[in-house]
């Protein structure tokens, strides 16, 4: 009978580690996986979201490479923080994205491919190999981003000595995990260069302080240095003259003058005019051109990027929202959950279209920040019931109970059991947010209520319900459309996967 | 001699029944060939641990299981005689609550919330007998008295949720009983109810027993309530039959391991001193990959290498079947203790 | 059961007061303001230097009330150095003023109106300034004046009109009381001592007692002033047309009302037995080629649809079938009432399938889940085990119970038409109560916005009751006691 009990136990014991193991998270993106269409929808967003990113390699009206009697400048490189050319913030943060995102992917596939193995302690050499492609991919971003701030080659040493310095510096330090170290030699080394770059690093060395403390991991030194050169690039805006590069190249070329260029494939940007208003696709405007005399097709590439940031950021402000108010009445209880749950009725019952609408048109000229906090300061009520709900069921249920006998107090009983416990809803809720808050950025943009200076999508299916053109309420219809559409699946995916009933 | 005859035949015999569930990840086997009578007047009961195929046993002779993953794949259901697999959905409808009727495990949510009880019991008059609204609510509440439930003129015009648990299941009762059915299935007819209760209902059922003459196809995982009710017992383990016999034989004479050992996980004061009390060891396997040969020997403390052929089913005297190589060990150790 | 709706009742208006509270603040804190055409034309015509407000302008501030502070009102503690340096700001005095502040300055001095008497006269009285004593009187003159009771759209009685005929005789003779900065002593001198005496007449009506004062915080404002009115169910008159806004009101919701609630009727004509149908062939290809088609229907723009339709089958390329806009035909006093229905309704098909393919593909969606949830539940078991026929166990035992939660959605289902109305309206052309709305928001046409934010929110508070209520109906579980 003891031996029985004893495999009784080992069995016990190994149901808690396997418990232990797979997490909540694992469960539902185990579940979410199987649901192959939800699955692939997600990618389908992935690519939406990537395409907005590198939307400037693929449609730009600067060339890459520019090559005249008086030298070669790179004006693609430098259109990408030049306010002159992109005006959108929007914008500007994805290219941010753009120039952040390859190093980042080269960082965290060398970081994948040798870091996570947890070898490094026993193998020194591995470390060292780890070490100087850190380091190297460092002075990779110096180089890349000296031709950013330059329209000619001409690197600016410093920097280059600086990101390489800077990342072997840090590195060493981190690795051997005396961040307080690591944090001086960070700061030294940002003080002493700060003059010559004016000021651009200090930043960076301030954000590599901040991923210094919160995890010591390889990528953390070229990104947060990178995100301090160009967030320096924002305080100091690179502002050129706008040249028309394709009407400078025809009018040398007329002149007999030899001009070399390499253009992206689509040399056009979303804001240049000047084709026939309203013409059908034709082989060198797949997407025909709209009422103003625009690329169609490059337009509803850039449109991709104000309807995804419109879509994750207003529902990332009303989640925020939400959760803060509905945690708050669902914690304290009593007076304040009755407050909030009279406010709660009170913008519930106005609809929520008009009051948006009401909003944005009253503001007269919006713009996408507008919009989004709009939406989001409108649309919070759902979450936050949602999440007062949850944490009114939650209060009662045995762990709770369970964690109250052991003594915890209760503050740390909410944040470590129950929001994470209450979370599920929200994402899911969010997931659906996401949808249709593009829905209703491009009613408002349909509706002539949008930001104009934005490429958005429903401005263009506007341009086409006035003049009756099928392409132009075709193509922005149909991208507003698949985009809601794998959106929804995903929402639905995630809706699923977390329904205990459909796991076996 | 006819009369006698026909006495004999039981009201309701199954024959090698298979009920499999077809599902993404295998074929489960829920109930995989097993073979019982029940004869009029009389109780059976269906013992063994939860997940052992006692419940899909009970739906499938009324066809209800959930159609898409269940099917009967073999064996037949003879109700007097009447293959009901063969029948139509029709067929099997008129059968349903006339002749064979059913209580549930949960008397909480087996009724409909939004019709009153008397609505729910006059439906089955509805569907089999064309009696008029006057005489069906006459039958319902006098149903509901005979079902032991104070003021049924009142309680007719309730909704379920208006009624305490056993309140409930008496509902349930009389809504299986109001057209006199041969047979009455009661799947774990108590289990959700308080011991006092659980005791009334057992009673109850008794009660209407000798008054109606149904036979009584009582499924449940309780030992105590089979040794009070039942006259008849089958053993299952994992979808097959371990052990069947009249309910003297299997608690005087288990013969097979597992009912030994059921018996034996029975509290009981006598035994308080002298013994712990004894466990199971494991778990039942799942019904997806049931292990070859005689599916009690992982948990079985005399299996052998014999074990991995499958047992059959054999009498060993007094209409006592057992399928076990080791009845005889079984038996001795039983009678040692 | 009665109690419960008078309950309920009774709890709507303070939620009703708080929702228009809330709108109130939302529309008078965005920029732009009514009226603005006024002010602007006026400009033009004014007096650069000194001259007081558009009187135009004004005027149509006192009428809609916009003259006052939005929530609380403290005039009554203007202090003079307020007066005084608004005063010099409006007048430009250092000549380094913006010109925005200027006319914000002059803004403010004409809202304050009566409330900044005692200040002018004080600055009149002691300013060394001739500009700013001239200005002072100019003000004064303009400040000063009694309003007159008439009001667009309401019956004068007689009173009213001897009453108005005795200010307009005050207001006469204090808009002569002025003299321009290079008047002579005597002139000016003449001026200040019959305002002097004018105030020292008239001393009690700057004179504050508690009550007034209170009575000045809380109801001498555009709130209070909203509030009297709507109590009377008056929600004042359109700022472009001076129509009352109720009978507007009425108008176009009658258009909107034919569309949702036929839009209503179609979503559970078809979504209950789509949604039914659905969950009884649970899993078969049927089911799922259904899933999936109301899925894409669900994720289509009702913009995009509309805007597609419309050019499609409406203009022309390649079938021009229905009519492009409107909600009737232009002329339809020919038309017997029988022609008159029919083209109603041969104009609102687009509109109609615009706003109802969404919300039946949401419902039919929620019909079938709220099917499944029940389907497999231990009643339906019992009343099969009972021997009923699968199609009165679908109807009778599982329809009925899970189609309980589509009730919830018809609260929330009437508020959405109405909101996404706008866009239908728009595409189409139909005058209802969303293009209304739109063009009224464009045009800052303030007393319609608030109206119509303000029925929306009744209907929707009673959509949520009869939802309640019906939820009650069909679910004996739920008492109201």
């Amino acid at each position: 009978m003891t031996v029985t009990t004893k495999t009784e136990l080992t069995d016990a014991e190994k149901r808690i580690d396997a418990v232990d193991d797979v997490t909540y998270g694992d469960i539902v993106w185990g579940q979410f996986k199987k649901n192959k269409v939800a699955y692939w929808s997600l990618w389908g967003v992935g690519t939406l979201f990537l395409l907005a990113i590198v939307a400037p390699i693929i449609a730009s009206a600067r060339p890459f490479v520019w090559t005249v009697e008086s030298g070669t400048t790179y004006p693609w490189f430098s259109s990408l923080f030049d306010r002159n050319y992109y005006e959108n913030g929007v914008d500007i943060f994805f290219n941010l994205l753009l120039v952040l995102g390859t190093p980042m992917f080269i960082g965290w596939m060398i970081w994948k491919k040798n870091l996570h193995k947890k070898i490094e302690k026993k193998r020194p050499r591995r470390r060292m190999v780890v070490l100087v492609a850190t380091s190297l991919t460092t002075l990779l971003f110096g180089v890349f981003a000296g031709m950013l701030f330059h329209e000619s080659m001409s690197l600016f040493p410093g920097w280059i000595i600086l990101a390489g310095c800077f990342g072997l510096g840090v590195k060493v330090l981190a690795a051997k995990r005396q961040v307080v170290i690591g944090l001086l030699a960070g700061a030294l080394l940002a003080i002493i260069f700060s003059p010559i770059l004016k000021g651009t690093l200090f930043v960076g060395a301030i954000l590599a302080i901040i991923g210094l403390t919160y995890k010591s991991r390889p990528i953390v030194i070229p990104v947060v240095a990178l995100i301090g050169l160009l967030l320096g690039s924002i305080f100091h805006p690179v502002s050129q003259e706008y040249v028309v590069y394709s009407d400078a190249q025809s009018a040398l070329e007329e002149a007999g003058e030899p001009v070399e260029s390499i253009f992206p494939v689509v040399p056009y940007s979303f804001r240049g005019t000047g084709f026939n208003p309203l013409e059908g696709p034709t082989p060198e405007h797949i997407f025909g051109i709209d009422q103003s005399t625009r690329d169609v097709g490059v337009r509803v590439l850039f449109g991709t990027r104000i309807s995804l940031t419109i879509g994750f950021i207003a529902v990332a402000i009303y989640v925020t929202l939400g959760i803060i108010i509905g945690a708050s009445a669902g914690f304290y209880g009593g007076k304040v959950d009755l407050a909030v749950q009279r406010v709660i009725e009170v913008v519930m019952c106005i609809p929520s279209f008009f009051l948006i609408l009401t909003v944005i048109a009253l503001v007269g000229k919006p713009s996408i920040f507008m919009i989004m906090a709009t939406i989001g300061l409108v649309r919070w009520t759902g979450v936050a019931r949602l999440v007062r709900g949850e944490f009114l069921r939650l209060r009662n249920q045995d762990f709770v109970t369970a964690a109250q006998a052991l003594g915890f107090p209760t503050s740390r009983i909410i944040f470590q059991h129950v929001l994470p416990n209450a979370l599920g809803p929200v994402l899911v809720a969010a997931a659906f947010g996401v949808a249709s808050a593009i829905l209703l950025e491009s009613s408002l943009a349909f509706l002539g209520l949008g930001d104009l200076s934005a490429p958005s999508w429903g401005q263009t299916l506007q341009e086409g319900y006035s003049s009756g053109a099928w392409h132009l309420i075709l193509i922005p219809g149909f991208t507003i459309f698949f985009t809601v559409l794998l959106l929804n699946l995903v929402g639905e995916g995630v809706r699923d996967a977390m329904d205990p009933k459909m796991r076996k | 001699m006819a009369d006698t005859l026909k006495q004999e035949l039981p009201v309701l015999e199954i024959k090698n029944l298979k009920t499999h569930f077809f599902t993404d990840i295998g074929v489960a086997r829920a109930v995989d060939g097993i073979s019982y009578e029940v004869h009029k007047g009389k109780t059976l009961g269906i013992v063994g641990e939860s997940g052992c195929g006692k419940s899909v046993t009970a739906l499938s002779i009324l066809g209800l299981i959930p159609q898409p993953p269940g099917k009967i794949v073999e064996g037949e259901i003879l109700f007097h005689g009447r293959d009901l697999t063969k029948l139509s959905h029709k067929e099997l409808r008129a059968v349903r609550g006339s002749d064979v009727a059913m209580i549930f495990q949960e008397p909480m949510t087996s009724l409909n919330p939004v019709y009153t009880v008397g609505n729910q019991i006059m439906e089955v008059i509805q569907v089999h007998e064309n009696v008029g609204p006057a005489e069906e609510r006459r039958r319902a509440i006098e149903m509901l008295a005979k079902v032991g439930i104070p003021s049924p003129e009142q309680r007719v015009d309730e909704y379920p949720h208006q009624l305490s648990g056993g309140m409930r299941q008496r509902v349930m009762i009389a809504i299986a009983l109001i057209c006199n059915p041969e047979l009455l299935v009661a799947d774990e007819p108590t289990t959700a109810l308080d011991v006092t209760i659980q005791a009334q209902i057992l009673e109850l059922l008794n009660e209407l027993q000798e008054d109606l003459g149904m036979a009584i196809l009582l499924i449940t995982h309780d030992l105590g309530v089979v040794a009070e009710t039942c006259d008849d017992v089958v053993v299952m383990y994992a979808g097959k039959i371990a052990e069947k016999a009249n309910v003297f034989q299997i608690f005087e004479n288990p013969s097979h391991p597992y009912t030994e050992a059921l018996l034996k996980s029975l509290p009981s004061v006598k035994a308080r001193d002298s013994h712990k009390l004894e466990t199971i060891p494991g778990m039942v396997p799942s019904a997806v990959d049931f292990p070859e040969g005689c599916r009690f020997k992982a948990r079985c403390k005399y299996a052998t290498d014999l074990c991995f052929t499958e047992p059959p089913l054999e009498d060993i005297g007094n209409a006592h079947f057992v399928a076990c190589h080791h009845k005889d060990q079984v038996n001795k150790s039983g009678g040692d203790e | 059961m009665g109690k419960y709706i008078i309950k309920r009742i009774l709890l709507m208006v303070p939620t009703f007061f708080a929702i228009s509270l809330l709108i109130f603040v939302v529309m008078r804190l965005a920029p732009g303001k009514p009226g603005a055409d006024l002010a602007a034309g006026g400009e033009a015509t004014q007096d650069a230097q000194v001259g007081t407000q558009n009187e135009a302008y004004t005027l149509f501030k006192q009428q809609f009330s916009l003259d006052k502070p939005v929530l609380l009102n403290f005039r009554f503690l203007l202090g003079e150095d307020e007066v005084q340096e608004t005063l010099s700001a409006a007048i430009d005095l250092s000549g380094e003023t913006e010109p925005g502040l200027q006319i914000e300055s002059k803004d403010i001095l004409s809202d304050w109106g009566d409330f900044a008497v005692p200040g002018l006269i004080n600055v009149l009285q002691t300013s060394e300034d001739p500009t700013m004593r001239s200005a002072s009187s100019k003000w004064l003159a303009s400040n000063a004046r009694q309003r007159l009771l008439f009001l667009y759209d309401r019956d004068s009685t007689t009173e009213d009109r001897t009453a108005d005929r005795e200010r307009e005789q005050h207001n006469q003779m204090i808009s002569a009381w002025t003299f321009e900065e290079d008047a002579t002593q005597q002139s000016v001198a003449a001026v200040t001592d019959s305002w002097a005496n004018y105030y020292e007449v008239n001393q009690e009506r700057w004179t504050y007692s508690t009550i007034e004062k209170l009575n000045t915080l809380f109801i001498d404002t555009q709130f209070s002033k909203y509030w009297s009115n709507l109590l009377r169910l008056d929600f004042g008159v359109s700022h472009l047309d001076k129509r009352p806004v109720l009978d507007k009101m009425m108008e176009k919701l009658s258009y909107s009302m034919v569309l949702s609630i036929s839009t209503i009727f179609l979503i559970y004509l078809f979504s209950v037995p789509l949604g039914i149908w659905s969950a009884v062939n649970h899993n078969t290809i049927s089911d799922r080629v259904m899933t999936i088609f109301l899925f894409i229907l669900y994720s289509l723009p009702s913009f995009w649809v509309g805007a597609m339709l419309l050019n499609f089958l409406t203009r022309g390329t390649p079938f021009a079938v229905l009519p492009t806009s409107g909600f009737s035909s232009l002329d339809t006093s020919q038309m017997t009432t029988l022609a008159y229905m029919k083209d109603i309704a041969w104009h609102c098909i687009l509109p109609i399938i615009c706003m109802t393919y969404a919300g039946l593909a949401a419902l039919s969606r929620y019909a079938r889940t709220g099917l499944l949830d029940v389907i497999r539940s231990d009643y339906v078991r019992t009343a099969r085990a009972k021997g009923v026929s699968e199609g009165i166990v679908i109807i009778k035992h599982a329809a009925r119970n899970g189609m309980i939660p589509l009730l919830t959605l018809m609260a929330t289902l009437l508020p959405a038409l109405i909101g996404g109305s706008v866009v239908i309206e728009f595409i189409f052309g139909i005058p209802g109560i969303g293009q209304w709305m739109f063009q009224s928001i464009q045009l800052r046409d303030y007393n319609v916005v608030m109206a119509v934010l303000l029925i929306s929110s009744v209907l929707t508070l009673i959509g949520m009751l009869l939802a309640d209520l019906a939820y009650a109906l069909v679910d004996p579980r739920i008492s109201f006691e």
